[in-house]
């Protein structure tokens, strides 16, 4: 059974690069290239189902090795592949997302006209992305990393002659880039220490607190956790495929899946640990009070895609990788619907994002609508949907481990405003009377449209079900404990579900009073991008400019070097051809001071 | 040696002898030849290297730096056919001859066995480069910038010259076998601290150290195409180079005296990346970056362990084909723009779109993406330093954020955004122009697959 | 009128190919200068033609002497102007470029008989350790060379 787990998984791989050679091949035959990368996708999602179901009948898993590369004195490189648990349940995930995501990509793009480059673009992302988790050494799984960043430079700024694009897409390669230093440091610390860059060689022995950071850091970078967060919600710039290809379900889990990858050498190191969860309880937190006082839609989604990443390196810190990895699963499903349902009204309200613009819509688009209403039910756990499954595991492990009560107050304060920012988007964007213009082309017939948001409302319903049947849990979960901590999750919800109703009619029947601020704590980003995106790069560029290029550069070295020599020669002969001109009077006086003076020395 | 060195030398003759309209034809083609014949150089089969006679030697260092400068030949060849459309014949057959000089010159410098021969050929490079530069420049300052360059490198190899003498006196031989096998040892003291710098400068001028490059900017600047490819791809790879094999003499007092210049190297890197993101000028950024590359090698070889040196070797030949790539490509648009200033070619990936991607995947390379060999070495280096002081890594991972900040900086200025009105007459880019940078990513490429050949002498 | 200020303010921005045009079209002979100092109109008199703007060359321009290779053939290669040798030239550089040098090179780099001769030497080492290990010595010792075969010249000489 072996040989079909590894030869299937492969097999799909290879389908997936296929309609790259196509394309390497017949550059010019472009008309139906998008469909058949779509159906390239479908069928490397069907050849990889039966490895995901000889993995949860015969819990088989490999590593396979392909090539060796080259040898760095005993440390060897090779192409080598990890089937394990957590590759062997993603790749599914991943091709069945960017499946639907392709097929809405169909409809969205369509009037773009490079829009075969962009599926090329989109596939090759899924490709480096597959390389990432299915690699079983460092070196192969920093080649994914990089090209997932790159694309994601390549997709951010997809419509290249707007400059914020342009922005956007710089500021996402710069924080990837910022986490990249964490991973080439435990690139570095492994191969002084362990010699190897092979995971099972890694696992065998420990790595200290410092590597354990170093992967912190990375992951902090790819996966938008507090302080490195700004790029998440500025790649929003990107079309609406990318973002919920990319920037949902795909790449930014990246990092916690690094993580999840190094939890034999975390779960032993108290520091990673608290650090991982401080950090995610930071982010979930900051992020989801950001989300609520957003008005673009996507902006909201990307922070509550945030916000889950936040909640998924908490459970990291909580030494549940596996309920990690399962919030990654189930959350790919709803937040990749979620962007799709916003990319849906997005296109039928003429690109209009903001949501105060919208309202009524569950009238007139109810597929997207119910969709965006099962998701946004996902996200917040409402019970047996797909963020139930993984969400309240999460908490309830919280609530009854013996961690930072800190941590554990953040996460669930962030929890019920994962409940006021859904219900804000279902409130303003589906409810009460439309604010959008009349004309809008509201559409809602392309099946192009409705089928990958109606499969994915299946996947957010029935995916995590199925995976929590199927594939039992490897780390201890809690069974039992009293009713208060096993209904935190709902009550909190609840709460943050019935409050903001509360304070939403109350404001509602309030006398109008004028707005002082506008500039307030949320919807500002806690004047984080402000103060970050001002202050650095100034004081960076000031130094570029003053200190590197004007002071050191053009003053101390070309100043005092070439030009002072050039200027010391110039002045010296100068006065030296001043006296020589033949002057004999001048000559002959000098002389008269002179020789008297040596008589005198003399004498 | 000689099956590589004659038939360069007879390309003087066949370019003098070439009929007008085969004036490029001929020496492209057989320095192609020649640069094929040249690969047989990467083979080695043991640590030895192949010595040919008393003054010719490779080993598995001198090897890929032979084979890229063998390469790059006909690459400049075909990056200046259009630069020199309007010279007249003589003169440029003059051009070519300087081209094919420094070949000569080169091929001669990095497979040399004796020291001193070595240092006579290392000056040689210089003549035909400073006329290069001064004759064929496109502004009034490439005068002073062949006098910068010149000053610069001259008075950083004097003390060399001097060095060497002296050295040869005490040892008897400055062949680099013997004194490989010869116990020979520069203890920790005054005199000989000044030995060391006086072998070290030269190189250091050469890699450019920060705080003594500054010739290099203006030279590449100025420096017509092959000059500035040249230059980047191999001239700056001597000082490397030479840094690898003078400190088998210098031992162990390298380890004491080389502190200052791995800290002031690294501190330049980050210095240098920094000046690159505030350029103006297309050419002058590429040129700044190549400081900042040459940052790390100096570190690499400075560090003198095996796996730096590694990385040494791995990043000379990187940014060697890297480099010159993204000369050729500020070239293409210059001869388009008629300018260097980046802000004046912007939004050009909606005009020539596959020189789009030459950009993209020649920056992509610039900021080391896996799995190129430009990241192997890298890495190599971070690797290595990381091993002698763990608070290296601040340093050398902020330049790599730098590095990833101007690469894509100068892709986005250049290839995206609006494209601008005057840019409107642009010529469509040309067969020879895409060729021309395939020849440099290709092999790039196909290193990345198989880097161990240009893993150097510690592999 | 308009339109000759409209070319006027597109002039100064950037590209001296339109002045080119402007001063082929006749509306810009009547052409009214406000000064930006005084703010006093300048029109120029009507007979007498404004004397031609000094040629600027500004370096952005497209090059006058500037040869597209594409005008004259359209095939170009961008090696020369002649289409013959322009072919020849692209020909070659082709064949002993890609062909030659890029496929030979990399089957050449790809097949290497085992550079620095690594495999060998780790193929023998596994020998070595599964001889050893066969015979129960220790896996290393500090004998490079077996010491009975070493024949050391005796004290005497």
């Amino acid at each position: 059974m072996n040989f079909m787990l590894n030869s299937m998984i492969l097999l799909s791989i290879v389908i997936l690069t296929l309609p790259l050679m196509i394309n390497l091949a017949f550059p010019h035959k472009t008309n139906h290239f998008p469909a058949y990368c779509k159906n390239a996708v479908k069928l490397a999602f069907l050849t990889s189902l039966p490895p995901l179901i000889l993995f949860v009948y015969a819990d088989t898993s490999h590593h396979t090795t392909w090539s060796h590369h080259t040898s760095i004195n005993t440390l060897n490189l090779s192409m080598s592949f990890k089937l394990d648990h957590f590759s062997i349940i993603f790749i599914p995930i991943a091709f069945y997302v960017t499946w639907s995501i392709l097929e809405f990509s169909l409809w969205y793009m369509h009037t773009d006209p490079k829009i075969h480059q962009f599926f090329k673009y989109l596939i090759t992302f899924l490709l480096t992305m597959i390389i990432l988790v299915s690699a079983n050494n460092l070196f192969q799984l920093f080649i994914g990393w990089e090209g997932v960043g790159i694309m994601s430079f390549m997709l951010i700024g997809w419509w290249y002659g707007r400059s914020d694009a342009n922005t956007a897409a710089l500021q996402a390669v710069l924080y990837n880039r910022i986490g990249d230093i964490g991973f080439m440091l435990t690139m570095a610390w492994l191969m002084i220490n362990n010699n190897s860059w092979d995971l099972q060689h890694i696992f065998m022995t420990n790595m200290n607190t410092l590597a354990l950071l170093g992967l912190i850091i990375a992951a902090t970078g790819k996966s938008a956790q507090f302080g490195l967060h700004p790029w998440l919600p500025s790649a929003m710039e990107g079309p609406t495929p990318v973002s919920a290809l990319l920037h949902s379900s795909t790449m930014v889990v990246a990092g916690i899946f690094l993580l999840i990858r190094f939890h034999p050498m975390m779960e032993n190191n108290n520091t990673a640990l608290t650090t991982a969860l401080c950090l995610g309880a930071t982010t979930t937190l900051f992020t989801a009070m950001c989300a609520i006082t957003q008005n673009d839609i996507k902006k909201i989604v990307a922070f509550s895609t945030s916000s889950q990443l936040g909640l998924m390196m908490v459970t990291i810190g909580l030494n549940q990788p596996h309920l990690a990895f399962l919030h990654i699963c189930t959350h790919a499903f709803f937040k990749a619907m979620l962007f799709l349902c916003s990319g849906s009204i997005i296109h039928s309200l003429n690109n209009e994002q903001d949501i105060r613009k919208m309202g009524g819509l569950l009238h007139i688009l109810p597929i997207t609508s119910s969709a965006l209403m099962t998701g946004s039910l996902a996200l917040m756990g409402t019970p047996f949907l797909a963020g139930f499954y993984s969400k309240d595991s999460i908490i309830e492990a919280m609530n009854t481990s013996y961690i930072n009560s800190w941590a554990m107050v953040m996460t669930l304060i962030a929890t019920s405003l994962t409940a006021i920012y859904s219900l804000r988007i279902i409130y303003f964007a589906l409810l009460n009377q439309p604010r959008f213009p009349p004309m809008s082309p509201i559409n809602e017939n392309n099946p192009n449209l409705t089928n990958p948001i109606t499969r994915l409302a299946l996947g957010s319903i029935f995916a995590a079900f199925i995976l929590t049947m199927n594939i039992p849990p490897t780390s201890m979960v809690p069974m039992t404990m009293p009713p208060a901590l096993k209904l935190t999750a709902l009550i909190v919800t609840i709460i943050g579900l019935i409050i903001p109703m509360e304070l939403n009619l109350l404001i509602n029947k309030l006398p109008t009073t004028p707005m002082i601020h506008t500039d307030n704590f949320s919807n500002m980003l806690g004047y984080f991008t402000h103060l970050f995106h001002r202050m650095y790069p100034l004081a960076n560029l000031q130094m570029g400019q003053h200190i590197a290029t004007m002071l050191i550069d053009l003053n101390w070295y070309e100043k005092t070097g070439p030009k002072g020599q050039a200027n010391l020669h110039n002045t010296t002969s100068s006065y030296i051809t001043s006296t020589q001109k033949g002057l004999i009077k001048t000559y002959f006086l000098s002389f008269i001071i002179t020789i008297p003076a040596i008589f005198a020395m003399i004498t | 040696m000689l099956k590589i060195l004659i038939p360069t030398f007879m390309l003087i003759p066949l370019t003098w002898w070439s009929k007008n309209p085969w004036l490029w034809i001929n020496p492209t083609t057989h320095s192609l030849l020649i640069s094929i014949f040249s690969i047989m150089l990467l083979y080695h089969n043991s640590d030895l290297g192949y010595y040919y006679n008393t003054a010719f030697s490779t080993d598995s260092l001198s090897g890929p730096l032979l084979v890229l400068s063998c390469w790059l030949l006909p690459l400049m060849m075909m990056a200046s056919q259009s630069h020199l459309t309007k010279e007249n014949s003589n003169r440029k057959k003059t051009y070519l001859t300087m081209l094919i000089t420094l070949q000569l010159s080169l091929i001669m410098a990095f497979s040399s066995s004796e020291l001193i021969m070595f240092y006579i050929l290392f000056e040689t490079t210089l003549i035909p480069t400073l006329i290069i530069i001064t004759r064929w420049g496109n502004q009034t300052e490439r005068l002073n910038a062949g006098l910068y360059f010149l000053f610069y490198t001259l008075m950083g190899s004097l003390p060399l010259l001097v060095a060497l003498l002296f050295m040869h006196n005490n040892l008897g031989s400055l062949h680099i076998l013997t004194t490989t096998m010869m116990p020979n040892t520069l203890n920790f003291s005054a005199p000989n601290s000044i030995l060391w710098y006086a072998c070290m400068i030269a190189f250091m001028v050469k890699m450019p150290l920060y705080g003594l490059h500054l010739w290099l900017p203006k030279a590449h600047v100025e420096a017509p195409i092959a000059g500035s490819m040249v230059l980047a791809a191999i001239l700056l790879k001597l000082g490397g180079y030479g840094i690898m094999r003078i400190t088998i003499f210098t031992e162990p007092i390298t380890m004491h005296l080389s502190y200052p210049f791995i800290i002031l190297s690294m501190w330049g890197m980050v210095m240098t990346s920094s000046i690159c993101l505030r350029q103006t000028d297309l050419k002058s950024l590429i040129a700044y970056s190549s400081v900042s590359h040459m940052g790390l090698v100096i570190i690499a070889a400075l560090m003198q362990s095996t796996l730096s040196f590694m990385g040494a070797t791995t990043l000379m030949i990187a940014h060697g084909l890297t480099s010159s790539m993204l000369f050729c490509l500020a070239n293409t648009n210059y001869e388009r723009i008629h300018s260097r200033t980046m802000i004046l070619a912007r939004g050009l990936q909606t005009i020539l779109p596959l020189m789009f991607a030459w950009w993209l995947l020649a920056s992509l390379a610039n900021l080391a993406l896996p799995p190129t060999i430009n990241l192997l070495g890298e890495l190599t280096v971070i690797i290595s330093s990381f091993s002698w002081s763990n608070f290296s890594i601040i340093l050398l991972g902020l330049n790599t954020v730098i590095t990833a900040l101007y690469s894509l900086h100068m892709l986005t200025t250049s290839q995206r955004g609006k494209f601008t009105h005057h840019t409107y007459p642009i010529k469509p880019s040309f067969t020879r122009e895409h060729i021309l940078m395939a020849l440099h990513l290709i092999p790039l490429l196909i290193i990345s697959l198989n880097p161990k050949i240009i893993l150097g002498i510690t592999y | 009128m308009a339109a000759a200020m409209a070319t006027a303010g597109l002039l100064g921005i950037c590209s001296r190919r339109l002045l080119g045009a402007a001063r082929r079209v006749p509306a810009a002979a009547s052409l009214r200068w406000s000064s930006s100092t005084t703010g006093a109109v300048v029109a120029p008199p009507a007979v007498e033609k404004r004397p031609r703007a000094p040629e600027v060359d500004w370096q952005e321009d497209p090059d006058k002497e500037d040869i597209n290779l594409y005008e004259k053939n359209p095939d170009s290669h961008g090696f020369d102007e002649d289409p013959f040798i322009d072919l020849w030239n692209m020909r070659v550089v082709f064949f002993f470029g890609v062909s030659i040098a890029i496929v030979l090179g990399s089957t050449f780099v790809a097949y290497l008989p085992d550079y620095k001769m690594k495999e060998w030497a780790r193929r023998e080492a596994e020998r070595q350790v599964k001889l050893r290990e066969a015979q129960g010595l220790p896996l290393m010792t500090s004998n490079y060379f077996d010491p009975s075969k070493i024949i050391l010249p005796d004290d005497e000489d």
